[in-house]
């Protein structure tokens, strides 16, 4: 990108105005330097999907790495080092982002079980019933009801400290029930 | 949160552009500008001194210092420790300062000066054996190690805070050059303070932590020093 002298010093200045807290001299510079980005990380991200997401990154890094700009140095060096260091770390997330997403596409039409987690339910429900009463009603009523702490101690007339040391008991139990019926097997 | 007086400016922007722009706006506050690298690297100084003279003061200087310091080689190994401690800090503090990281000179220089500092006692000191080494430390020896690992962390940590505030971009990296530059002061102030100027005394109770310990500043490194990515 070749600019001129001029344009970088009054960048520069525009930039000593930003540190003063000149929310207008943000906008004007954000204004020139947002299609200066974008078009930064166009001729470097090949996939189109991916150019806004980085575009904004990189922005949201310069933001965050204005403060480092020392005014009496030249504005150039400094923001491409923001930008390329922002991009590549950015074009990566992404990346990573995009091999672990699941598309929509992928998804099964009728969520079925796997074989083996078909019987969980039966299971589930037979070692809740074993449990003692204390501990069966504050998971049932924690995980299977959804409430929250609070509520339910409220409800049981019992403190918060209380309901989850009930619970935890609970958890474990159903733990080891389940997993000694899964060694039987 | 209305952007209109920004209007005349962002009108010509697309769409998504202009969304992030007047985000970032909305979120604008005055704030103070990072001190310069040289500033950041004089205050280092300040507490690097005041940190070497307070472990100093407790557990003194070496019988004999001043005639030790007349050997060319102790002299020597002293100051490339101090050197190589004060030219890490000044590399961790620009490392972490977007546009101003250390160049390739500057790498090597470094390397250079640490394979000096490393290979000196094999050839300018006195010529101990291991068995030595492991009585004396029993004595004197893991006093060296540790008061080395107590000088370094604060050192660390002192370090740490100053450039906690700027911009890493390889926070790994910075962690690296701090621990470098915290170790190496550690090293210096027990070798003022301790008068065995043997060759692997001075390898396994003044150098070792660092080659031991390295990994540890690299590591908190790479998450204290990239918090900034993730503030508002």
């Amino acid at each position: 990108m070749d600019f001129k002298h001029e344009q970088w010093q009054t960048w520069s200045l525009l930039m000593v105005k930003i540190q003063k807290g000149d929310n207008e001299a943000y906008a004007l510079l954000l204004s020139e330097l947002s299609p200066l980005i974008f078009n930064f990380v166009r001729k470097r991200v090949f996939d189109p999907a991916q150019v806004d997401d980085v575009y904004q990154e990189v922005l949201l890094k310069f933001h965050r790495a204005r403060h480092t700009y020392q005014t009496d140095r030249h504005f150039g060096p400094w923001l491409f080092t923001v930008l390329r260091t922002t991009l590549w770390g950015a074009i990566q997330k992404n990346r990573r982002f995009k091999e672990n997403e699941i598309t929509l596409e992928s998804l099964p039409d009728i969520p079925s079980l796997v074989k083996e987690e078909a019987g969980l339910d039966d299971r589930l429900q037979k070692a809740l019933e074993s449990l003692p009463k204390d501990n069966r009603v504050a998971v049932e009523m924690l995980k299977l009801r959804g409430m929250n702490v609070e509520t339910t101690a409220k409800e049981l007339g019992i403190t918060k400290v209380a309901l989850k040391v009930r619970a935890h008991r609970g958890y474990k139990q159903l733990r080891k029930m389940l997993l000694s019926n899964e060694a039987g097997k | 949160m209305s952007q209109n007086k920004y209007n005349p400016y962002l009108k010509k922007l697309p769409g998504n552009q202009r969304r992030a722009v007047e985000d970032l706006l909305a979120q604008n506050k005055p704030f103070n500008p990072a001190p310069s690298v040289r500033k950041q690297w004089l205050v280092w100084m300040l507490l690097a001194a005041l940190n070497v003279g307070t472990t100093l003061f407790l557990i003194g200087f070496q019988n004999g210092l001043a005639s030790r310091l007349a050997d060319p080689a102790s002299a020597l190994f002293l100051t490339l420790t101090f050197l190589a401690s004060a030219l890490a800090a000044w590399g961790g503090i620009s490392a972490s300062m977007p546009g101003d990281e250390p160049g390739r000179g500057q790498k090597i220089l470094t390397a250079v000066l640490l394979i000096a500092l490393f290979s000196m006692p094999f050839f300018f000191f006195a010529k101990d054996n291991m068995a030595v080494v492991w009585s004396h430390n029993m004595e004197s020896g893991w006093f060296c190690f540790r008061t080395v690992l107590l000088v370094a962390l604060p050192s660390w940590v002192l370090l740490g805070w100053l450039v906690s505030r700027n911009a890493s971009f390889h926070p790994a990296w910075v962690g690296a050059w701090l621990g470098l530059s915290s170790f190496l002061l550690g090293t210096g102030t027990i070798q003022l303070h301790c008068s065995h100027w043997e060759r692997c005394h001075m390898l396994v109770n003044h150098l070792l932590p660092l080659a031991l310990f390295i990994f540890i500043p690299i590591w908190a490194g790479s998450f204290w020093f990239s918090r900034w990515q993730k503030k508002p």
